[in-house]
């Protein structure tokens, strides 16, 4: 159990880092998501598009 | 179900790296944008696949990536909303081209309303995004209505391929829904006044 989640470890990093380093891109390099839905900006990434 | 899997993934990631409340904020955005995504892909590849229209959907899939992302336009509260409307967007490209056949200079026509659609209106940000600059909604602009030139240009040279048809059509209904858009935000800011 204890090696089956240190092998998670490494590439739970490497996405979460991903995602979190994509947010303000997502919201600057676009207008909108590609379908008809999105959910409410957070405060501080709104800051960031200003 | 959605909920069910971005709070198990919101958990995972969340014991798993050592996160501040900045970064759980964004990451909690991001898994929600992720997910949702994800899941409404997936659900319009079975059903377009169930229907023999696969390579069609993914053509005007990445075609409405490109001119979405820089358009923008309506938004759909709700998951099971959302998916019924880009379904019923998907479909409309796909099948409408079949019963309205189109010559020359109806294309034409319809570049001409897609352009000045996109110069007048686009682009339309997400009210849940906040505010951009003109400088950026300029840009914007100018990405979408070179976006259409494109995809009206490559249908000059295969103006037979049905691909590059439903290709356009995606385009005409992005125009259009733009145009409703407008339409609602003006409608919305007459109440206020009133």
């Amino acid at each position: 159990m204890k090696t089956l989640k240190k092998l998670f470890n490494k590439p739970s990093h490497w996405v979460c880092g991903a995602l979190i380093s994509s947010a303000p891109i997502l919201l600057l390099d676009g207008v909108c998501l590609i379908f008809w839905g999105e959910p409410e900006c957070p405060d501080c990434l709104k800051q960031e598009i200003k | 179900m959605n909920t069910l899997i971005i709070n198990k993934l919101y958990g995972f990631f969340t014991t798993t790296n050592e996160l501040d409340d900045l970064e759980k904020v964004k990451l909690q955005y991001m898994l929600t944008i992720v997910v949702n995504e994800i899941l409404k892909l997936v659900a319009m590849l079975i059903f377009f696949g169930s229907i023999d229209k696969l390579f069609n959907f993914l053509i005007c899939f990445i075609t409405l990536t490109l001119i979405r992302n820089f358009s923008g336009g309506l938004h759909i509260k709700s998951f099971f909303g959302c998916l019924f409307f880009t379904c019923s967007f998907f479909l409309a490209s796909i099948y409408i081209p079949a019963l309205i056949p189109i010559n020359y200079m109806g294309y034409i026509i319809l570049y001409i309303f897609s352009l000045t659609t996109m110069a007048l209106i686009a682009p339309k940000p997400s009210k849940q995004r906040g505010e951009y600059s003109s400088y950026q909604k300029q840009k914007f602009k100018l990405k979408s209505m070179i976006t259409a030139t494109f995809c009206f240009l490559i249908l000059l040279f295969k103006m037979n391929n049905p691909y590059l048809i439903n290709n356009i059509w995606v385009i005409v209904f992005q125009s259009i829904q733009l145009l409703l858009s407008e339409g609602r935000d003006r409608y919305e800011n007459i109440k206020k006044t009133i």
